[in-house]
This record gives C-alpha cells, structure tokens and sequence, in this order.
C-alpha cells in the first residue's frame, strides 16, 4: 500500500493521534495504573490535581486518572465487540442479500427492523427480563449496528459483482460461496473498514449513554458513564470529576469519526471534490 | 406514486408486527420468572402461583403474545404493575413533557443545523468554512448526558440564567415549563444540529455542481438566489432523509437527558419500570418508542419521494 502524504489527509492524522492519547493509556490499564482503581483511602478524599494524582480523587479518595484508564478500557473493550458482532451477522446477510431474487427486499425488511431498535430499547428490554450484563450491552449496540453493515456489505457486492474478474472467476468453477469470500469481500474491505470506525464513534457515544443510565456494564466495572453518573453531584464542590469522564467519551468519539472521515478520504478518491 | 404509498404502509406493518413479537419473546420468552423478580427470593410458592395467574404468566405463550397484540390493536394497553393503572394512563402523563422536548429539539437542531451548513458551503474554502466544520466535528462528538452537565454548569450554576433540572409542571406556568426545558432541549439539538450542518453542506456543494444550477447561472441568475432557489431546496432531500436516521437515537436521547436534568417524562417512567421489573410498562413503551421510529421513517421515506419524484423508480436500499 502507497504510504499517504501527510498533509492531504489531516483528519486522519489527528483521528489516529487523539485515539492514541485516549487508547494507550487504557490499554496500560490492563497492566498498569497509577493507583489501584478500587482503592478506596477516605483520608485523601476529593484532592484537587497534583503530580501524585495526575486528576484528583473522587469522594472515594480512589484516583480518578486510574479509574478513567481502566473505564477507558472497559468501555472500548464493550465497543470493539458490539461491532465486531454488527459486522459478523451483516456482512453475510448484506452479502447474501446480494444474491439475484428476494434477498434484496429481505434485506430491507431486517435492516428496517434493526433500525428501529436503538441499542437503549434492546439494553431497557435485555435488562428488564435479565439484568444488567456485559453481554446484553453488547448485545444491545450490535443489534443497531446490524444493518448497516448489511447495507454497505450488500451495496459493495452489487457494485462488484458484474465485473470482469468476477464473470472470470465464475468461468474458471469457482463457486458462490468462493467468489464472494475470495473476491468480492477484499474488494468491499475498504469501505467496510471506514464503516467500522464511524460505528465505533456511535457505539461510544452509546455505550457512555447505557451506562450513565444504569443499563451498562455492572459494578464494580468501573465505565465512563456510570464514573460521571455517580459524581454527577460533586458538579458544584468538584466539577472537574464531572467534566474528565465526558471529556474522554468525546475524545474517544471525535478520534473515531475523524479517523473514519480521513480513512474514507483516502481510501475512495470518488469522495475527494465534494469535500 | 400511490402505489409506493402502500408499499411502505404494507413494509411498515410487516415490521410492527416483527417488532412486536422481538419485544414480546425478549421480555417473556428469556429465562427468569418476572414473578420470582417481583416478589424476591424468598416467595411463597403460593404467591408465585397468584401472581402468575394475575399476570396471565399460566397461559401459554402464543395465547399470552396474542392478547397482549389484540389490546395494542384496540388501545387497550396492559396495567403497570406497581402503579396499579392504566399503562395508557401513565404515558398520557409522561408524554406531556417528552414530545415537547423531542419537538423542540428537532426544532432547535434544523433551525441551528441548516443554516449553518448553508452558510459554510457558501463559504467553501474560506478560513470561515474550516472553523465551522471543526466546530461541528466537536460538537458531534459530545455525548448528550455530558452535554447536559456542561450546560448545567455553565447556565445554572455560573450564569443563573435557567433552571439546573426539575419540572414545574404545565398548569401553573407555560412559560417556567418552557423554561425548563431549554437546556435539556439544547444538550440533545446541538450535537444533532452538528451532524444536520456536516450534512447539509456536502448536500448543498453536490447540488450546486449540478447542472440545473449551471444553468441557471447561465441564464443570468445571482450566486445567492442560485443557492437559495436551486442548491438548498435540492439539498434538502437527502436531508431529511438524514433525519429519519437520526431520530431512533434522538429519541432515546431523550431519556438520558430527562435523567440528567430530573424530568419526570417517559424516559424515567421506563427505567422506574426496569428498576421494578414492571414488565408490563416496559412491554407497552418499548413498542410505542419503536411504532414510533418505524412511522418516523415512513414519513420520511414519502416526504423525499414526494420532494424528489426521481427516487420513485428505485428503492432505498
């Protein structure tokens, strides 16, 4: 692959950057944090910053920095698999829907249907009969994620599917299932890929929202919505234990979106005039 | 043209009625006794029975999707659990406050959106149309419930301009009611005015590269009245389209900032039935929320094909 210039594509560079100072330190988390997340030392409750605790502490005396770098992690960790899980049941009903007859029509009906669930209604349902989860969250927001892959996969394959090394691959015995793995999937790749990370923007922001609300992950997983939920009341005596949890959810989601918009840049020049 | 009327009326009722039993099996079909839930570990069995027979749990499944389907069909909706009353009755209460503040979000975020996006494809290039779509970029990133405390702080807390949450109610005052539900309106319209004005400009530069435009530039026409009169009435279509998009999760919106703003609206009243696993409620709001998005989405589906006949031949796929 051609390595980009620099200049021609800043949103995806500052997408990649503003990802990296929100994802590595989460990742570190994994490993590594300033603090035990859940400690909990009442004798130092509420500071303001310092060099010993980068954010303060909340009124746990546990240390914000580390709890939002576990949260981080959490929370994307919740978001790479309900996309994961969108792009796994779209991508072979958009391509099956591909197929010459009623697929297209079927396509439709359950992508209107995905569509009209949005990942708050299935998590409210999902929690209602079973309780709050991890795998109803993700659950939840790959539902919703559903049938856009199944529109994309399946508008990429029609466009690919009556070209020349398609016709050829049919004449040389190749079969259905062969051709449209072997041929029509690396060719729709690129848009899928630009797909996955404007979802992740979405699943983000849903994410942040179900576990704000109490339908998210469940304690003590500590998620940016829930740390912002539950410090919601500190907003006058310490605002910033407020304002770092959202601001990371931003970060995450304005990351994700510039990097979807500079990866479509780049990889469909069809797109660049009307930008 | 009537006849793309009735496929989408027939599409949405097929989907109604998909959506319908999706909501019924997940709330009654998964493992779990909701009458175990309610009542807690340590019921009679003899309690269980009652209130199995109280909820119609006995009866099997099929019979249970129907009767709960033919009272949706003839507005009669099932009975809250802890209220004791009418779910009709307690959504007429909740609906009072959650359509104004979806009406005046989708008001406050075209009024805003639009023009802007106008505004920065007329500008395309300039330093001013730069700035406006990196601020759009940020704004479209802010996640409703954190916009919500910013406001908060910044209006309620630092200004004293308006109140931080809580509802008067309509009778005393419109106005303070009105007046409430400002800023929770406006945490939910600005990232969605953001995302209308990304989308209105890309719209309005691909109409003004179309011909009809270049003729009508030929012909002797201003940029401005081209604009106006050509580009952004064409520009419009995908816009609305756009809408329909958006509103499943504007909806949803709506609940999380009636959380953090203390509304008593629809979005408390669903998760006061979660907490008390008031199945019943949420049976009733959940496919009220999703009748509503799949009607949203027709309306929008008829009002492009009726603003741009061209989309009649093919269907949105």
């Amino acid at each position: 692959m051609r390595r980009p210039a620099p200049p021609r594509h800043p949103s995806l560079w500052a997408g990649t950057l503003i990802l990296a100072l929100v994802l590595v330190p989460a990742a570190l988390s994994a490993v590594w944090t300033p603090f035990p997340p859940g400690a909990i030392d009442i004798a130092h409750r509420l500071l303001s910053p310092s060099l010993r605790h980068v954010l303060g502490t909340d009124p746990f005396g546990r240390d914000v920095a580390s709890r939002l770098m576990v949260a981080t992690l959490n929370s994307g960790l919740v978001c790479a698999a309900a996309i994961a899980l969108g792009g796994l049941v779209g991508i072979p009903l958009g391509l099956l829907g591909a197929a010459p007859g009623w697929g297209g029509a079927l396509v439709m009906r359950i992508a209107d249907l995905g569509l009209a669930f949005p990942p708050l209604l299935t998590a409210a349902m999902l929690v209602a009969a079973e309780g709050t989860g991890i795998a109803a969250e993700i659950v939840a927001i790959g539902a919703f994620n559903v049938p856009a892959f199944m529109r994309i996969a399946r508008g990429g394959a029609l466009s690919v599917l009556h070209r020349d090394f398609i016709a050829a691959a049919r004449v040389a015995g190749r079969g259905r299932v062969a051709i449209l793995l072997e041929h029509v999937l690396p060719n729709i790749g690129a848009i899928l890929l630009v797909q996955a990370t404007l979802a992740l923007a979405i699943a983000a922001l849903s994410e942040a929202g179900l576990s704000y609300l109490g339908l998210g992950m469940p304690p003590p997983l500590p998620s940016l919505g829930r740390i912002l939920a539950d410090d919601q009341a500190r907003i006058f005596d310490a605002p910033l234990l407020v304002i770092a949890p959202g601001a990371v959810v931003a970060l995450l989601v304005l990351g994700c979106n510039l990097l979807g918009d500079g990866l479509r840049d780049r990889l469909d020049p069809t797109l660049a005039p009307v930008r | 043209m009537i006849r793309a009327v009735g496929a989408r009326l027939g599409g949405m009722a097929l989907t109604l009625l998909l959506g319908s039993v999706i909501v019924f099996l997940l709330l009654n079909a998964l493992p779990g006794d909701p009458a175990l839930v309610m009542l807690g570990l340590d019921a009679t069995p003899d309690a269980v029975v009652r209130l199995h027979h109280q909820l119609g749990l006995d009866l099997p499944l099929p019979l249970r999707y129907l009767r709960w389907a033919g009272g949706l069909l003839t507005l009669h909706l099932g009975t809250s659990l802890t209220y004791a009353v009418p779910v009709s009755q307690l959504l007429a209460d909740r609906l009072r406050i959650t359509l104004p503040l979806a009406g005046i979000t989708l008001l406050l975020s075209v009024a805003i959106g639009l023009p802007v996006g106008v505004a920065a494809a007329a500008r395309q290039g300039r330093v001013s149309d730069t700035a406006i779509m990196v601020a759009a970029q940020l704004f479209k990133a802010i996640p409703d419930f954190w916009g919500g405390v910013l406001l908060i702080l910044l209006f309620a807390l630092v200004l004293h301009w308006l109140p931080s949450g809580g509802f008067p109610g309509w009778e005393p005052s419109p106005l303070a009611a009105l007046r409430a539900l400002v800023l929770p309106a406006l945490a939910l319209a600005l990232p969605q005015a953001a995302i209308l004005a990304r989308f209105m400009r890309s719209a309005t530069l691909g109409a003004l590269s179309e011909d009809f435009v270049r003729t009508a530039r030929a012909k002797g026409l201003g940029t401005q009245a081209a604009l106006w009169r050509h580009a952004v009435p064409n520009a419009l279509v995908p816009v609305i389209t756009l809408v329909g998009i958006q509103f499943p999760l504007l909806l949803t919106g709506t609940i999380i900032v009636e959380t953090v703003f203390d509304l008593p609206g629809l979005g408390r009243l669903v998760l006061e039935a979660i907490d008390q696993r008031d199945l019943p409620v949420v049976q009733d709001i959940v496919l009220l929320l999703v009748g509503l998005v799949v009607l949203v989405n027709v309306a929008v589906d008829l009002a492009a094909l009726r603003l741009d006949p061209r989309l009649g031949g093919e269907r949105r796929a």
